[in-house]
Order: C-alpha cells, then structure tokens, then sequence
C-alpha cells in the first residue's frame, strides 16, 4: 500500500529519475524531457538511483541499461523487490539493437517498457507523458482515496464526539434534573438519615425556607428531625419511623414541627427505607409543607362549626317566644360550641340593665356572677361598637373590677379573650352578647359571626316583642268590645226595663198615672241616656275619623272662660251624683282662635273623667294665659294614676283600672291627645296613685297652622284636614 | 214576707229603673254601687242589715270592685257566701264565664223583665236549703 501523500503537495509535477553513468546522456535525455509538469531527478549510477528511491517516489524511471557497476537490469531487479517501489515503472534505453531477447530480458527485469536511444525525442517524449499520465491519474486516484479516508475518518471522530457530547450533555442534564429535584423543591424538604446511628447524611436546602434551620444544623446530632416535632406529635413519628425499619416499606405522616422561630409548620413526610451504595440501611424523606392546607382545612372545619352553631343557635332563638328562655338555651348552647363562657345582658322596660342568661362550659363553676364586665358592656351598649379584646390582660381586668373581691373571682375564672357585641333592634341597642373564652384567642372572624348572632337575638327579640304587641293588641282590642258592649248597652238597659215596666203593668192592669214628679225623672234618667248613646256614637266615629285622617278642625274665635262655664253647668247633674264639687278660675278676658267643638270635647273628657275618677273630692280647673299661649288644667284628688300606666292612658282602647271599670269606652284621653295634637297643642299629666291627676293642656291662643305645612296663620273658620296618626299607639307628650 | 233582693250595679240609672221594677213586682230591695260596696255592707265590724237578702243581682264591670272579683270575696263571707247570686252582663262571653266565676245564674244585659223575675223566682232558695221561709 503507498504512502499516503501529503494532500497538500501539488500532485501535478510528475518525478522521473533519469539513471545513466554517463553525464552526457543524462544531459541529453534531461534535455529532452524538460518540460513543465516535469521534475527531473539525475542519478548517475544505479547505486544513486537505488539511494534516491529509498526515500522517494518518483512516477517513472528512465534508466541506461549498460551502466558500470550495477547494471540496469540488475537495479531494476532490486527496485522490483523492494517492497515499496514494486510497482514503479520502470522504462530502459539501449544502445542495443532491439530484439526479442533483449526486449525479453527487459521484461523480466520488470520494465514496462523498453526503448532504443536512436528512438525519436517526440515518440520518447510521448512514451514518457504516458507515465506521466498514467502517473498522474494514480496520484489523483490515491489522493482522492486519501481524502475519502480522511473525510470518513472525519466524519467517524465527529459522530464520535457527537455521540460523547450527547452522553455527556444527557448525564449532565440527568444530574442537573436530579440535582434541581432536589435542590429545588421548596415546598418541601428532602433529607435522608442512617437507619442505625440516626445521624442525618443529606438534607436539601429548602430547610432555611421551611423549617428556618440551616442545613449545617442537621448534622453531627442523631434524630434532629423528630426531637423538632411538636411534643404531642413526636411518639407516633417515633413510632412510624420503627415500623419503616422494621418493615423496610415506606410510610407517610402529617405532623407538626417547631421552626426555628418557633412557628409551627405542619408537615406531611413521606418516608422510605433505602440501602445506601455502601450498603448502609438509610431512610430517605420528603417532608412537604402543609401548613397552608392544614389552616384551610382548620378554617373549614371552624366555618362548618360556626354555620353549624349559628344554624341551631337561630334556631332555639326563633324557638320560643319567651325571650328569657331563649337567652338561656342559647348561651348554653354557645359554651357548648364556641367559648367557656357566655352572659347575655337585656335592657329592661325600666331602663335598666339585667343579666337574663349566664352560662359557663360544662365542669367550670367559677363564673360566678361577679364576672360582670359592666363596664365595657356599657360602652358597647352606648356606642353600638363591639369590644374585641384577644388577649386580656391583668391590669385591664383590675381597671374593670376595681373591687378585689370581684377580680379575685374573675381572675378565678381565667378569662383570655373577651369579645362583647351589642344586640341591635330597629337601630337600637336593646342588649349585649359576652363572650368569654379561657382556652384561645378571639379573632375578626369570631367578631364577625358574634355579630351576626347578635343581630340574630335581636331579631328574635322583635319577633317576641311584635308577637307580645300584637297579643296586646288582639287583647286590647277584645277587651274594647266587651267594654264597647257594655257601654253601648248601658244605657238601653234602663230605657228598657222603664218600657218594660210599663208594658208589664199595661197587661197586668195595675198601671196607675204616675205624678208628674215622676214623670219628669223618668224623662230625665231617658234623656241622659239617648245623650249618654249620642257621646258614645260620637266618640266611635271620631275614633274612625282619626284613623282615617278625616277629622276637620274648624277655628273659630270665642272666649274660654264662657265655654268652661258652660260645660261645668251642663254636667252639674252628673257632679252632684258623684259627690264632687268644681272649682273653677279663669281670666275671662281670654279669647281663644281653636276648633271650639272639638275644644270643648278636650274639656269633656278631661271633666268627666275628673268625676268618675275623683272619687266625691273637689276638682279644680285653671286657665291662664301667657304670651300668646294658653295653659288650663283639670285638678282631681281622686285614685290617681300609678306612674307605669301614665304613658299607657293616653293610648286607645286604654284605661289605667284594669280589672275594674269606671264606664265609658277608653278613648277619651286618646281623642283629647288627637284633637290637641291637630292644634299642635300638648297635654301632660302629674299623677300618683291614691292622690289623684292633673292634667296639663298647653296650645297657642290663636291656632297657627305649624312650619310642617307652610302657611303661617289661620283665620277664623278656617278648616284645616288632621292627618291620620301613625298605627302605633300614641305617647303622652309631657 | 216579701223576698230580699240585694242589686249591685254601678250605674245609677240602671239601678233605679231597676229597684223600682222589682218593688213594683213586690220584692224589697237593698242597693250598693259597687262589689267593694257591697262586701263592706256584709263584713266584720260593719252594721249588718237586719234582714240577709234572698238573692244578689250583680254586675259584672263595675269600678273598684267588679263582680267576678266580688264573687271570690262573697265566697269567703260568711253572710254571702250562700246566698244565689246571679251575674248580669253586656257581654255575651259572659254567658259562659259566670259559672266559672262562680255565679249560680246569668242575665243579659239589656234585661228582659221576663227573664228577670223567672230566674228571680228560680232561686227561691237559699243554696245550702236552709234560706228564708217562702210565704
């Protein structure tokens, strides 16, 4: 096989070794064959010739075959049994005459050709470009092989290095991936321990994260891991960690871990038993933080309780209609779901504050009722802000109970958080909810849900209270009817028994002429009976009037002294009967501009009343006038009104005896109120039980129609339509 | 003898038309204008009226004392507790309460004189049978 050539070396100039011992011939012959493309190498003797081959490779030989020495054939022979230039041809020039034997003999001395000196330069010269040629094309053949070759071998070592790279990138990306895995979970932290000694051998870096620990903390001490978990945690861990070993299996557990700072993390480690390379039995983990997932799963679960809570709590509110018993049942039903302890406060109808329900978790018996927090629960009840307080504090509880024996007791009670929420009804605060936990502290969320059962209770407050008014009303008005016909009917029942009689006697045919005498006191006691009807006629259809807005007011000038007289004169009958004696002052100068029929209904009802109720005392009635404004009242020392029954009194259907009755339908003083409301006058009344009333009017002499409507004043006869006042019952204006 | 009838009703009128129709029928009578009235007439210390009376008529609404409350008192009264007392009333709920109250008759209200002297005539004597003598 021949030397691969240099690629480089231009392969176009052709070596022919020229031998001959004889210069001239070799001058000749170089003469000859010079030509470009051609490099001539002169060698003048076969021993040269044979020298210069040793390290060349010329594409032809041009050699004498007489030369002294080593002849041609004999170098020839040697060229052709040299291995390496075996194949060189080798062309020989006699002086011989050319015969088959020496042509002969040229071939077997391996000469490719053989070729007279006498020869002509052209012949030999294209005898030589034929070598050349030939030489030429071998030179390209080899050189395209060489290249072939270096381009496979190439191609080879890059597919090669493509192939290592590849191996090398891949085991490079699989030790990034594995070591990103690692590296890089940061919600959880990986670590591995020896099973035996317990001595941590790996943890990933995520532990400063999650668990504030270094990882340098981790090592040189056995178990750090579960000497970290939370202490109610740590025997079960400890337990599953045994049971892993033991089984050589994988086990998971949630469990709490105390961080650096202190904070606990909840954790989920999964555990595997492993066999490290050196063969030591270690345990890989993976603890994943699930804190997060712990508080949602935490919030929940108290959201579920809560909704639980307020569920039944709404319910046993809206259960009964006696408050009380509602209060009760639901602070017992909140120690029992939600705090240790619970005091439900309710103003009273005096005002007053009163503690309705107090209750503290079942095996707690030291909220006793000292633990009153008075003071905050009244800063709620005035502000209608809720009291949160998460962490209660000794020097705050010994500001609220400044008795010792009362913070002694409450100190007992251990108090942590207090949460106290104002109980709202109709814009009012009517109460507070107290809450009281020993065990945890109070939160916004706790504050929200607290005031969500406060609106609760209050709304199950008015449900009871509308429920007791309603009740009232039905009460009031079925009392009204018994009362309506025992009124209606009281004056027939005379009127009837006297026709009666008289039908009686008519049939019996003992009726005698009566005397005139009783004659007249028979038409008298008829009389007062058809005008008792008349009033209770006129009082029902004012009450109707009233409520449908239809009362007409219709101002007229008049002098007051002369409408009080001529009342007083007209009941004398009725303030004989009763025992009762009038004593009457006004200024009779005093001209009034009011509606005088309905005026003088006021000072009906106030009159009559004063002689049904004065029980046969005096009753004295004033009027004086001052600054435009007249004030007149009706003085009676009869049973008096207890203070509770004021307000009711001026009310419909309302009476203060109660069980008792006195006559008439118990609309007076709500008319009274009516009319002197139409006339933005007021009434008020000075009373106490047993020592007999007095009634106040107060109105304007000359009636102006109120800023409410706009019109300044009101001449005489001018009527003015009274609005219909509001369902609910009306208070004494005092 | 003619029967005591003791009216106890607060309004004047009614109690006159109504005295002077039983004096007419032949019945005394003796009045009070209320229950409170009427006990104070039969209790310990007061002057007790010479002859008891027969039978009570009594309204119900009455001031300072009405008639259920007169009843309870009545019972404990050692004078009245046996005498027949009928309840007289507007109210026709009354028809059924007065025997709850304990009364031993009822009258509607306005009187029918018929009605009246029936029931009147009814109780002609006392509960307990040991009442006045019937001519």
């Amino acid at each position: 096989m021949p030397k691969l050539r240099d690629p480089l070396e231009p392969s176009d100039t052709i070596e022919i070794l020229l031998v001959d011992d004889r210069p001239e011939y070799l001058l000749a012959l170089e003469a000859v064959l010079a030509a470009p493309g051609y490099r001539l190498i002169k060698a003048a003797s076969g021993d040269e010739a044979l020298r210069y081959l040793l390290d060349h490779d010329p594409a032809l030989v041009l050699m004498s075959d007489q030369m002294a020495d080593l002849d041609g054939y004999e170098t020839a022979s040697l060229i052709k049994n040299t291995r390496r230039t075996r194949e060189l041809p080798i062309i020989f020039l006699t002086d011989l005459k050319l015969d088959d034997s020496n042509i002969q003999k040229a071939y077997s001395h391996g000469a490719a050709d053989c070729i007279h000196r006498s020869l002509d330069h052209s012949i030999l010269r294209a005898k030589v470009a034929v070598f050349a040629d030939l030489a030429r094309k071998m030179n390209r053949l080899v050189q395209t092989e060489f290249e072939l070759r270096v381009n496979e071998r190439e191609t080879r070592e890059r597919q090669i290095a493509e192939l290592e790279l590849k191996g090398l990138k891949r085991a490079r990306a699989e030790q990034k991936k594995y070591r990103d895995l690692v590296e890089g979970i940061d919600h959880g932290v990986v670590w591995t321990i020896d099973a035996e000694t317990r001595l941590t051998s790996f943890v990933g870096p995520s532990t400063e994260k999650i668990l504030g620990y270094s990882t340098g903390a981790w090592f040189g001490e056995a178990d750090f891991f579960s000497k970290h978990l939370c202490e109610e945690d740590r025997y079960e861990f400890e337990a599953g960690l045994a049971r892993i070993v033991k089984s050589k299996r994988e086990d998971e557990f949630d469990h709490r871990f105390v961080a650096s700072n202190g904070r606990i993390v909840w954790l989920r480690t999964g555990i595997r038993f492993s066999r490290s390379t050196e063969g030591k039995h270690v345990l890989c983990a993976l603890s994943i933080d699930i804190s997060q997932i712990k508080a949602a799963e935490l919030a929940l679960r108290r959201s579920k309780e809560r909704s639980d809570f307020l569920a039944e709590a709404s319910a046993l509110l809206s259960e009964s209609l006696d408050t009380e018993k509602s209060m009760i049942h639901f602070s017992r039903l909140s120690v029992e779901r939600f705090c240790e302890g619970q005091i439900v406060d309710l103003i009273e109808s005096d005002g007053k504050l009163r503690t309705v329900a107090r209750s503290e978790r079942t095996g707690d018996s030291s909220l006793s009722e000292f633990v009153d927090f008075q003071e905050p629960i009244r800063k709620v009840l005035r502000t209608g802000n809720p009291l949160l307080v998460p962490l209660l504090t000794e020097k705050k509880l010994a500001e609220w109970f400044p008795d010792p024996i009362a913070l002694a007791s409450v100190l007992r009670f251990d108090p942590r958080s207090l949460l106290i929420v104002a109980v709202p009804v109709r814009g009012r605060y009517v109460g507070t909810l107290t809450f009281i936990s020993r065990t945890s502290r109070f939160d916004t969320s706790d504050l929200a849900m607290a005031e969500d059962l406060a609106r609760r209770a209050g709304s199950a407050l008015e449900n009871a209270s509308l429920y007791l008014q309603a009740q009232e009303a039905v009460r009031a008005r079925d009392e009204f009817l018994s009362i309506a016909s025992h009124e209606l009917k009281t004056p027939l029942t005379p009127l009837k028994l006297q026709t009666q009689s008289l039908r009686r006697a008519l049939a019996l045919g003992t009726l005698q002429m009566p005397g005139s005498e009783k004659v007249a006191r028979m038409l008298d006691s008829s009389d007062r009976q058809i005008t008792r009807i008349s009033r209770l006629i006129d009082d029902l259809l004012d009450i109707s009037r009233i409520s449908s807005g239809k009362m007409q007011l219709t101002f007229e000038e008049f002098r007051l002294g002369e409408l009080f007289q001529d009342i007083i004169d007209r009941f004398e009958e009725e303030i004989k009967i009763a025992r009762c004696t009038v004593e009457f002052q006004c200024d009779s100068k005093i001209m009034v501009c009011w509606d005088r029929f309905r005026i003088e209904q006021v000072i009906v009802n106030l009159l009559t009343n004063a002689i049904k109720y004065g029980a046969g005392a005096s009753i004295e009635i004033h009027a004086v006038e001052n600054d435009g404004n007249v004030v007149f009242s009706v003085r009676d020392h009869g049973i008096g009104i207890a203070e509770a029954d004021q307000t009711r009194v001026f009310g419909r259907f309302e009476r203060a005896v109660s069980g008792t009755h006195f006559g008439g339908l118990g609309l007076g003083l709500y008319i009274v109120t009516q009319i002197l409301e139409a006339h933005s006058g007021t009434i008020s009344l000075l009373s106490r039980a047993g020592e007999g009333s007095t009634f106040t009017v107060k109105l304007a002499s000359r009636f102006s129609i109120d800023s409410k409507t706009g019109s300044a004043y009101s001449s005489p006869l001018t009527t003015r339509p009274v609005p219909a006042p509001p369902l609910a019952a009306v208070s004494a204006m005092h | 003898m003619s029967r005591l009838i003791f009216v106890i009703e607060d309004e004047k009128d009614i109690r006159d038309s109504l005295t002077e129709a039983l004096e007419s029928e032949g019945y005394s009578t003796i009045c009070a204008s209320n229950g409170r009235e009427a006990i104070q007439m039969f209790e310990g210390g007061a002057e007790v009226p010479e002859k008891m009376p027969d039978l009570i008529l009594l309204d119900h609404l009455m001031p300072f004392m009405n008639g259920a409350s007169f009843l309870v008192r009545a019972k404990q009264n050692r004078h009245l507790a046996d005498i027949p007392t009928i309840l007289m009333s507007a109210d026709r709920r009354m028809t059924q309460k007065a025997a709850v109250f304990g009364a031993d008759g009822y009258l509607h209200k306005p009187l029918e004189l018929d009605d009246l002297f029936g029931t009147i005539e009814g109780h002609r004597t006392h509960k307990n049978g040991k009442g006045n003598q019937i001519l």
